[in-house]
């Protein structure tokens, strides 16, 4: 091992020297391959639709598009609103809410003109109306009358709105008598109200096109003697759906915002609109700012870059790494036929980190043998002789963190996980092989005259300074606190002038010295507390907890939850697997039984349910004209005469509630929202109670299933089965990567000794989290990998750098300030980069990516810590001598620094 | 939400103009006529109702696949048959009564709903409905200002709709002749109504699309579109005959071609002008068993 090494420090030092002769070779063919990716990269195509989070055959989607084809969408818009004068029944509220509610049940009749006055919508946002199934709100729903064996349902509120008061409290009381109506159409202090729209979203047929010979003379399969006679064998078209993206719930929510922001309508209401349209919508909202905190970051990165190295080929050529290796993952991927996901965004993140951290090594290390006076060429030699090996291991490293997300399962992390490992092979060849080239022609500190070259330093700080305080008090327009911003800024001001690096350095081996126990004892307890912290972390993810409290879905959410019909909902499906199944009193009873069981058990949970089984009993009642008959009839014969009317109606509505042949139906309960951790062990138990409820018939109907599903429920099993999947990967990806340590220090006690350092940002983050009580949700695991793999690069540059200077000197003491001299300088320099920039992600108002930028930073900068102080300080105590014989261990630097 | 009472009970009133509207484009003889005219003669048709109707239908639904190029129930369907029963009352025969019975399923066997509608606007239509199981009757009201906004209502809860029965309302749609042709070897006018905005708010149909037979001047099929233009649904005319002096179909079958389900609606029997005695239709009718058997059973030796 020790002698690969060395041949390999032997080989990155040659390389610049063998790649220059050849370089125009070389640029020809990175240009050609730039071609044939970017070629690729032109076709390529995002998905954006939520199926990609499943796998095709997975159970639980099988279910769910079972379920829409036997119900149809489960993905409504609920608007709930807050009259200010607050009663939704006075004749203020009413008008209004009828306004909207005609605007959206007639938006045809409203002429393109209209909606682009009035509105400012175009035609093609106003066609995603078209979306909707039904518009229900107190001005045009109806109620149930039973009065004198006459049976009517007329409107709750008439259409020409009251203006007498009493005529007004009368509505308002015949409201409070309608249970069906209560926490569904407003709240019980009158103060909340709804306008609940159903849309087809999810349940989007795909219809045939039709092709190109199509006449609408020629004949199609329909023949004369029809004779309705069953045959098992017949081939059933399999409905499909259309993809669920974005796209169609943008121009939706638009539409919507549009009519209910106008002026006259926020004056007298809030709105807060529930659901996964306006989930989605906030959702792009978030996106469009991760955007600008993105742009941010590469701002910070680039001023950086710049201000360390004094050299725009130090700006350039880093960001030449990133723009190609993306270039490279995407057009790859293009050119496999592969659509990316979102998550394409994360390996963009981490392509550039790697991509900044390996250029900025090679570039701090050239930097370092040049101000030690040595030539260009020779200081390039030394710099790949130096840094080669470490980019080599991050490499392997990383890729290997990376792909351990394939041991998911999950196809989007499968793709995700080897794509970023790609983005970082490209990286690493870039750095290797075509940055030595590019240096060739322009790198940092060309020859001139030096004393110019001062002057010139000192203007060029001052001048990026002021640029840098106007560019920064605009970034910190985003923060509250502006004696934070003030600090940063003069914070900001002394880094630039990055002279205070090497002295600082040059005391870090004295101070080291003197403190050792003290800074091991700090940091292995740290470590242990951090442990102890990770243990305690909560895997849970709340939609609502993913914002920030100012953003206002949390408070909708929080209002839905106490007034209204809660946020959440889940359905039990009941499938007796026979035709007429339903009907049976048996079956109807117990799923009667099993509603008012849950409803008392999980009233923390549950706000209330619904089912058929409500349906035959409201009717009952009534046909029978008393509340005593507010039961499920014994025989199936009163049942299916009950259920006649009802079959009669709309089948729509009818089969949003039970299959056309009777043999499937499903209780829908609605439900607050919570964790996924918590809804997990909720979901199992009340699966216990389906099954003590419904063993019972399973005698009569042996094939009989009942089961829970809908599209929340999934999302939180979802949440929660990769948040654990998650975990698992990045245990492994922790275990590979401190097997690749071991084996590439070429020994176990140099190995062991590098874990700690490198566990210590990882675990720092984890026990944070779970000593603050912080829960781990799906975007912060994901993005775990990725930030441990950025902390730990650091690291093993350093010790990988001692280790082979202790193979060259025999001398630890020359090994290690050497190492804390060079590779402690590039190490503060990227540390310096990737942590400013990862910082501003924090500003975001999405909690997911917030996450990952306060604890990716703090990783990132203890990580520095742990290399420039616990570290040495380790070497100090332990002496190890990484297989090394005849090493000198005096070190003493106390007396030397005296 | 819990409606089972809907607005919509108007059934056998609907059924027999169903039967109407499909059938009475019959007597159109000049092909030269626009399509506007066209639908214009095949309105003022419909509206000569004919008084004193009995019929006897078989609703026969299910999920739909195909076996050798043919269409075929996947499922065992379910199968309803209504006799109804209807006469013209009133001044100048405008208001209706009708009184629908169903046989089958047996476990429906008895419902009836009798039907009162006035032509007077301020008069509430009335609609009574039996539940042989219950014993009870119940009366349903509709008030005639609501009716205009109800929702398309499914028949007897088939791939039939009210929408897909409803006839005049000429101006509320634009027509347009598309093409001429043969189809199943007769001469055939296609023609596209499309909704005028306020009417196309409360339909299910962004267009739909036509074929008559020329000569006959029969519905031969009809292609719903969605209002997304996309091919939702579609009625087939089968066994053409003459009855009466007039062609129908007396087999029409509405696919759902999104869900791929079908309804088959077969008219046993369809009489016209028969002697249908306004005693009949009362309550008794829904009621009294053997009152009502004794007087279906004379319709029946009477019809077709």
């Amino acid at each position: 091992m020790k002698n690969l090494l060395l041949y390999l420090n032997g080989y990155f030092a040659r390389v610049p020297g063998q790649l220059i002769p050849y370089r125009k070779i070389v640029l020809i063919l990175a240009l050609l391959s730039t071609i044939f990716m970017g070629y690729g990269a032109s076709r390529f195509v995002l998905d954006t639709s939520f199926d990609v989070w499943f796998s095709e055959s997975d159970p639980a989607i099988e279910a769910l598009d079972d379920f829409r084809d036997q119900f149809g969408s489960d993905d409504g818009l609920f608007i709930v609103y807050e009259a200010k004068d607050g009663d939704v029944f006075s004749n203020k509220s009413l008008t209004l809410i009828s306004e909207i509610t005609e605007t959206l049940d007639n938006y045809i009749e409203i002429s393109d003109d209209v909606w682009l006055e009035k509105y400012g919508l175009e035609p093609d946002v106003v066609e995603s109306l078209s979306h909707i199934k039904r518009v229900q709100s107190l001005t045009n729903i109806r109620i149930q009358k039973n009065e004198d064996d006459v049976l009517s349902s007329p409107r709750l509120v008439p259409k020409a709105i009251p203006g007498d008061i009493n005529r007004l409290n009368e509505i308002s009381s015949v409201a409070d008598d309608q249970p069906s109506l209560l926490l569904f159409m407003f709240s019980k202090d009158h103060r909340y109200g709804a306008i609940s729209i159903n849309t087809d979203f999810g349940a989007i047929p795909v219809v045939q096109e039709q092709g190109d010979d199509f006449s609408l003379f020629s004949d199609d399969d329909w023949s004369d003697d029809f004779d309705a006679s069953m045959d098992d064998s017949a081939e059933i078209q399999k409905i499909e759906y259309q993809p669920d993206e974005p796209g169609l719930y943008l121009p939706f929510m638009k539409a919507i915002t549009a009519i209910t922001e106008q002026p006259k309508m926020t004056e007298h209401f809030n709105f807060y609109p529930i659901g996964n349209s306006a989930m989605i919508a906030l959702a792009m909202d978030t996106m469009i700012q991760a955007a600008f905190l993105l742009v941010g970051m590469v701002v910070i990165i680039n001023l950086l870059l710049w201000t360390l190295f004094r050299s725009a080929s130090a700006v350039v050529l880093p960001q030449l790494a990133i723009g190609l290796s993306i270039l490279f993952v995407i057009g790859g991927l293009s050119w496999l036929g592969l659509s990316s996901t979102t998550l394409i965004a994360l390996t963009v993140m981490l392509v550039i980190a790697v991509g900044v951290a390996d250029c900025v090594h090679v570039m701090s290390s050239y930097l370092f043998f040049r101000r030690e006076g040595k030539e260009h060429d020779e200081a390039l030699s030394k710099a790949y002789g130096k840094t080669g090996v470490p980019i080599l291991l991050t490499t392997i490293t990383t890729m290997a963190g990376m792909s351990s997300l394939a041991a998911t399962g999950m196809p989007m992390f499968v793709q995700f996980g080897l794509s970023s490992a790609a983005g970082v092979f490209f990286a690493f060849l870039y750095t290797i092989y075509l940055l030595p080239v590019l240096l060739n022609y322009w790198h940092p500190m060309q020859n001139k005259k030096s004393s110019n070259a001062e002057v010139k330093k000192t203007n060029g700080i001052r001048t990026l300074a002021l640029f840098l305080k106007t560019k920064l008090s605009s970034f910190f327009c985003f923060i509250a606190n502006p004696i934070l911003s003030a600090a940063k800024k003069i914070g900001l001001t002394w880094l630039l002038s990055a002279e205070w690096l090497q002295p600082l350095l040059d005391k870090i081996p004295a101070f080291v010295e003197r403190f050792r126990y003290l800074i091991a004892i700090i940091f292995f307890g740290g470590f242990v507390v951090c442990l102890y912290g990770a243990t305690q972390v909560k895997i849970d993810s709340n939609l609502v907890e993913l914002y920030s409290d100012d953003v206002p879905i949390g408070q909708a959410y929080d209002i839905v939850d106490d007034n209204m019909m809660g946020t959440g909902n889940m359905v039990i499906v009941v499938d007796t697997a026979r035709s007429d199944g339903i009907m049976d009193p048996a079956v109807l009873s117990s799923m009667d039984r099993l509603q008012n069981k849950i409803e008392d058990s999980y009233s923390d949970y549950i706000i209330r349910t619904n089912s058929l089984a409500d349906l035959v009993k409201d009717t009952h009642a009534i046909m029978q004209s008393s509340e005593e008959y507010r039961t499920i009839p014994d025989s199936q014969i009163a049942v299916s005469q009950l259920l006649y009317l009802f079959n009669s109606s709309n089948p729509e509505e009818r089969r949003a509630l039970v299959s056309d042949d009777y043999s499937k139906s499903h209780i829908s309960v609605q439900l607050r929202n919570a964790g996924s951790n918590e809804y997990q062990e909720f979901f199992d138990e009340i699966q216990k109670d389906i099954n003590n409820e419904f063993n019972k018939l399973t005698a009569t109907y042996p094939e009989l299933k009942v089961q829970i599903t809908g599209s929340f429920a999934l999302m939180m099993r979802l949440a929660d089965d990769i948040s654990k999947n998650q975990f698992k990967s990045l245990a492994i990806a922790a275990v590979v990567i401190s097997l690749l340590m071991m084996l590439t220090l070429g020994s176990l006690q140099a190995g062991v000794m590098s874990i700690v350092p490198n566990l210590i940002p990882a675990t720092l983050a984890f026990g944070l989290m779970g000593l603050l009580g912080i829960s781990l949700d799906t975007d912060t695991l994901m993005i775990a990998p990725l930030i441990i793999g950025i902390a730990v690069d650091d690291t093993i540059h350093f010790i990988s750098h001692y280790r082979m200077s202790l193979a060259q000197n025999h001398n630890m003491k020359i090994a290690l300030v050497e190492t804390i001299k060079e590779v402690g300088q590039a190490v503060t320099f990227t540390t310096l980069i990737l942590g400013c920039g990862f910082f501003m992600l924090t500003f975001s108002d999405y909690l997911g990516l917030a996450k990952i930028g306060g604890f990716g930073s703090l990783a990132i900068f203890v990580a520095l810590l742990c290399d420039l102080l616990f570290f040495p300080a380790l070497i100090m105590i332990f002496k190890p001598k990484f297989g090394q014989k005849d090493v000198e261990d005096n070190l003493n630097f106390i007396e030397v620094s005296k | 939400m819990n409606k089972p009472v809907r607005n919509d009970l108007n059934l056998s009133v609907l059924l027999i103009s169903f039967c109407m509207a499909i059938f009475s484009l019959n007597v159109i003889a000049d092909t030269d006529l626009s399509a506007r005219e066209i639908m214009e003669r095949v309105d003022e048709e419909s509206r000569k109702s004919t008084d004193s109707a009995f019929t006897r239908m078989k609703l026969t639904t299910c999920k739909y696949g195909k076996k050798d190029g043919k269409i075929k129930c996947a499922e065992k369907p379910r199968v309803k048959l209504v006799e109804n029963a209807q006469i013209n009352t009133g001044i100048d025969d405008k208001d209706t009564k009708s009184v629908a019975i169903i046989l089958e399923p047996a476990s429906e066997r008895g419902i009836g709903m009798l039907s009162y509608s006035y032509d007077d606007s301020d008069r509430d239509n009335e609609t009574w409905l039996y539940l042989s199981a219950l014993g009870k009757v119940k009366r349903i009201s509709v008030r005639n200002s609501d009716d205009e906004e109800t929702e398309s209502a499914s028949i007897f809860g088939t791939e039939m709709t009210t929408e897909d029965q409803e006839s005049g309302k000429l101006d509320d749609y634009t027509y347009e002749l598309l093409e001429q042709g043969k189809f199943r070897g007769r001469d055939v006018a296609v023609i596209e109504s499309t909704p005028k905005p306020h009417r196309l708010s409360k339909s299910s149909y962004g267009k739909t699309q036509s074929w008559i037979d020329t000569e006959r001047f029969i519905t031969l099929k009809v292609q719903m579109f969605d209002k997304r233009d996309n091919p939702i649904k579609k009625l087939e005319v089968g066994k053409v005959e003459k009855i009466n002096d007039v062609w129908m179909g007396r087999s029409l079958t509405f696919f759902n071609t999104v869900s791929n389900r079908l309804t088959n609606m077969k008219l046993e029997a369809i009489n016209f002008d028969m002697d249908i005695k306004e005693e009949f239709l009362t309550q008794r009718a829904l009621t009294d068993q053997a009152f009502r058997e004794k007087y279906l059973k004379d319709l029946r030796k009477q019809a077709k």
